[in-house]
């Protein structure tokens, strides 16, 4: 009984178990509940248990037997009495001398329990002696009757009936083994007949009177008797008879009818002290009664409830402790009940926790063994890993069971390995926490880098601890809302760090985590710094210089050695500005906006305005376009286009033009460029766009190379096109397509 | 004329721009100091009203700022419930062009409104003709002449033309110009403005061998440069 049997709890309180497993729980537990209510009314109603409740009944019966009241009086017709007066049956004389004898120690009332039915010489004699006392006598029934009858009641001679002061019934109540335990105060066989009060019924009866009720009798012998022929010759002093019940009746072995009763220990008790009983019961209030039937299936069905309730509410153990402890309650019920005269059959209600308990047991390891086998046969379907070996299917039922557990263990267990392994694989610090903060898995990376111990450790104090002060409110920010991609930081030792952080989810859509990942990026990192610092000089360190150049040169058109240097100087300035714009703008993620392409030529005209007005060059604007838009990125095509009208002017021949038509054709927008000088020499050409075109003969030495390659890469970047050719009427001429604005 | 209005509270805020409106000005309204350092650094106002206390920033600080990172910082009136002759002074040293002491009345305001605009705008009163370099500007027939021919442009192109020649070599953001020029900024289509400028550009011919040249300051708004024709090289390079 306190074993414990299938889940640790039952379903409705673990919040891990499926509702499916829940629900089947709940089935089973309304099924048993109401297969055992059922098994404990059908007992109750049909007295299965009656036997083993008489033998408990009797017990306690035995144990507290009642008092016999001294108010009753036993006259015996013993065996002295058969030894001194001879024979059975006597003359009925006999009979009426001892009335004469009790009338003159005036008793209270005498029941003569002896059948008179068949009329005798001395009947006037009785009837005379029956004159002077209150005599009841007893009616004969037969069941069934003669000639078919149901019953017939055959009442006492006429002339001692019309002398008796009551007639009564004196059939016993026998029960299926045989004892006596009840008495019905009326009898009425066939139940429609006029009811006849019992021989021994001193108050006013009930209408259900015919049911018998259960009585407590007293010790056997324990009700003041003499014997008949001791009254018959006068050795009773009249005063132990005066104003008691006297009750005549056979006693002798063999004579009169005998029944065993719950306190005559396998004997058996002659009915007229059955009737005593009888009497002494009435008269002490000693019947036993018992509840209405929907009482009893109320008490009867309480403890295995109880139990029910018992097995959803609390652990497995108390559950069985209770069992235990309902049996030896429910007999201590009904024996405190039957202390007070009232009888609580515990057989039915015992019955029903010893149903209950095994019923439930294998109710409930068929729902977990169910649903084990079903989640293992998932788990099996879903193949967590395809490495795990198959399954012999020709077993029986138990232990394919026990296969599919150890398999699903197993492939649990490779699982582990694998996300293990997978992490330790991982080149660079990994941190797994919980959803408490806590890392709760680390790699071998992690530990290298940020020591051993950090089980336990909280994750986010961690990352910005190992972080560089400034960096530190970024993290925050960054961990507080990590859906934007990842971070970078510097860490206190110098190290870089890309941290990326991503949410493990567990099956049902929970979240069940986080991990933490850092790619170390000191290299990259340190490889950036670099570059910035050559553009930085490139920018600032080399511009200085050249502008301190032009700042000495000065203003003077006059002298051709001056000029020379001051273009050398500004071409050294722009070949620095191309190198890192080129730069800056390819680490750039495009974002175009609507530019009118008009305007930006007009503005990248006008910029160069000064030098072209230098040596005379015009710059000519044709604009066709009437406010076309291109979708551009504003200040790297404004120098693309710059550098474009740069070159046109320094190729142009002295007081030359640049001409620059905008034109809007369907979805493009194209630029083109045209000076007057020599054009381009073919050999260079096609190779114009490429990064470091050196100039050759044919073209003054002016350094496009950069500046091309940068426009080129613009261009690109705008999803145009570039193309240059050398003109018809002579000079070059560069033509640039962009794609118009879309909106515009 | 644009005026920046801050206070935190939303009452005299209120009734602040009720005046300023009812005097035919734009008004530009800001709950507290850091919005309004913020508008400052990308758009142009003419005036400033600052209150003194507010969370934040407080006004006093704003104005000390200004002077310290804005290029062209516009003139600033102070409103403030302080009355002691030291703040006084510690406001206008910090560089605001008057004070006003709350509560005050509204055509006090007004007149004091007026009074700083004229001292650093040169007069709201505009002649009926204008001349900028080679550009001669009718204002009552809305026509610019230049090298001898009249030029055709519509009521918008004019008053947008005449804005920059006004505000010539300063930088314009391109809400204040949508808005002294459309009185909205909200609905108006951003390249209505860049088409606009296209426009006078190329009908005016405002380029440097006219003595002009219209300049986009990425991300803010226009400028109209006036070319000085010895002017050195270096500095347009």
């Amino acid at each position: 009984m306190g074993n414990e049997p299938g889940p640790s709890r039952p379903a409705a309180d673990e919040p891990g178990a499926s509702a499916g497993l829940r629900r089947r729980f709940r089935i089973e537990w309304l099924w048993v509940t109401a297969l055992s209510s059922a098994l404990v009314i059908a007992a109750l109603i049909s007295g299965w248990t009656r036997p083993a409740d008489d033998l408990l009944y009797d017990a306690a019966m035995r144990a507290a037997p009642a008092e016999a009241d001294p108010g009753i009086l036993i006259v015996a017709i013993d065996e002295p009495s058969l030894a001194t007066l001879g024979r059975w049956p006597w003359p009925r004389r006999l009979h009426a001398a001892l009335l004469d004898r009790l009338a003159a120690a005036r008793p209270q009332s005498v029941v003569l329990d002896l059948l008179l039915t068949e009329p005798e010489a001395d009947d006037p004699s009785l009837a005379a002696a029956m004159q002077s006392l209150r005599v009841h006598l007893p009616a004969q029934f037969l069941v069934p009757g003669r000639d078919g009858k149901p019953f017939e009641r055959i009442d006492p001679v006429r002339a001692l009936a019309l002398q008796a002061a009551g007639i009564g019934h004196a059939n016993t109540a026998i029960d299926s083994d045989g004892t006596v335990r009840a008495a019905a105060l009326c009898y009425a066989p066939g139940g429609r007949a006029v009811p006849l009060p019992h021989l021994m019924a001193l108050r006013p009866l009930t209408r259900d009177c015919t049911t018998p009720r259960r009585l407590r009798f007293a010790r056997p012998e324990s009700f003041a008797t003499i014997s008949y022929v001791s009254v018959l010759r006068g050795e009773v002093p009249p005063a132990l008879i005066a104003g008691r019940r006297v009750l005549i009746g056979m006693t002798a072995q063999g004579l009169g009818d005998r029944y065993p009763v719950p306190v005559s220990d396998g004997g058996n008790m002659p009915g007229v002290e059955i009737n005593a009983n009888i009497a002494n019961a009435q008269m002490q209030d000693g019947w036993v009664r018992s509840l209405p039937l929907a009482g009893q299936i109320g008490l009867a069905l309480a403890p295995a409830w109880l139990l029910m309730i018992g097995f959803w509410r609390i652990r497995p153990r108390a559950a069985s402790l209770l069992a235990i402890a309902l049996m030896p309650g429910t007999l201590a019920l009904s024996t405190a009940a039957l202390a007070v005269n009232w009888w609580i059959a515990p057989g039915p209600a015992l019955l029903g926790i010893a149903l209950v308990y095994p019923l439930w047991g294998w109710r409930r390891l068929q729902a977990t063994s169910d649903y084990m086998r079903g989640e293992l046969s998932s788990l099996e379907r879903e193949a967590a890993l395809p490495l795990t070996p198959a399954i012999a299917t020709d077993s029986d039922h138990v232990t394919r069971q026990a296969e599919q557990l150890a398999r699903a263990i197993a492939q649990l267990r490779d699982l582990k390995r694998l996300v293990s392994d997978a992490l330790a694989g991982l080149p660079d610090p990994a941190l797994v926490s919980d959803l408490a903060g806590r890392i709760v898995l680390t790699n071998g990376a992690a530990n290298v880098a940020f020591g051993e111990a950090l089980d336990g450790v909280e994750v986010d104090g961690l990352l910005a601890d190992i972080a560089q002060p400034a960096a530190r409110a970024s993290i925050a920010a960054y961990l507080a809302h990590p859906a934007s991609g990842h971070i970078e930081f510097e860490a206190r030792d110098g190290r870089a760090f890309v941290l990326r952080r991503a949410q493990i989810v567990g099956a049902d859509g929970a979240p069940r985590g986080r991990i933490d990942y850092l790619t170390d990026i000191t290299v990259i990192a340190q490889a950036r710094r670099d570059r910035e610092r050559m553009l930085q000089l490139l920018s600032h360190d080399m511009r200085a210089p050249q502008a301190a150049i032009l700042a000495l040169v000065g203003p003077n058109q006059q002298d051709v050695d001056r000029v020379r240097i001051a273009r050398h100087a500004r071409q050294t300035l722009t070949l620095a500005d191309s190198f890192v714009d080129l730069a800056r703008m390819q680490e750039r993620s495009f974002e175009p906006e609507p530019v009118i392409a008009a305007d930006l030529a007009s503005e990248a005209a006008d910029s160069l305005w000064p030098l072209a007005q230098q040596r005379g060059v015009q710059i000519s604007i044709s604009d066709n376009s009437d406010c076309a838009f291109v979708s551009a990125e504003r200040e790297s095509l404004f120098r693309a286009i710059v550098n474009l009208i740069d070159n046109a002017v320094k190729y142009s021949p002295d007081a030359g033009t640049v001409t620059v038509r905008i034109d809007a054709a369907g979805e493009q927008v194209r630029l083109t460029i045209r000076d007057q000088g020599k054009g381009i020499s073919p050999v260079i050409l096609p190779h114009l766009f490429e990064r470091f075109a050196s100039e050759s003969a044919g073209h003054a030495v002016k350094g496009v190379g950069l500046g091309l390659n940068y426009v080129a890469a613009v261009v690109q970047r705008h999803g145009g096109t570039i193309a240059a050719h050398n003109a018809a009427g002579g000079g070059a001429e560069f033509i640039l397509i962009l794609p118009l604005d879309r909106a515009s | 004329m644009r005026i920046a209005i801050a206070d935190d509270d939303a009452a005299s805020l209120a009734f602040l721009e009720n005046v300023v409106i009812g005097m035919g000005h734009i008004c530009a309204r800001f709950g507290d100091g850091e919005r309004l350092s913020a508008a400052l650094l990308r758009d142009t106002f003419d005036l400033v009203m600052l209150d003194w206390n507010m969370p934040g920033k407080s006004g006093l600080q704003i104005v000390e700022w200004m002077q310290s990172t804005l290029e062209n910082p516009p003139p600033v009136i102070m409103l403030t419930a302080r009355t002691a002759k030291r703040d006084v002074t510690d406001a206008l040293n910090a560089g605001a062009d008057d004070y006003i002491c709350k509560p005050e009345e509204e055509s006090v305001i007004a007149a004091r409104i007026t009074a700083v605009l004229r001292r650093t705008h040169g007069g709201a009163t505009m002649e009926k003709i204008a001349e900028f370099g080679g550009y001669r500007l009718d204002r009552m027939a809305q026509t610019i002449r230049h090298g001898g021919s009249d030029i055709v442009l519509t009521a918008k192109e004019f008053e947008l033309a005449d804005l920059l020649f006004r505000n010539r070599d300063r930088t314009l953001s391109r809400a204040y110009i949508m808005e002294t020029i459309w009185r909205t900024s909200a609905d108006l289509a951003t390249r209505t403005l860049d088409m606009h400028i296209s426009r006078v550009r190329s009908k005016l011919c405002l380029k440097p061998e006219n003595g002009f040249r219209i300049f986009t300051v990425f991300g803010y708004g226009y400028r109209l440069e006036t070319i000085d024709p010895s002017k050195d090289l270096e500095a347009t390079g």
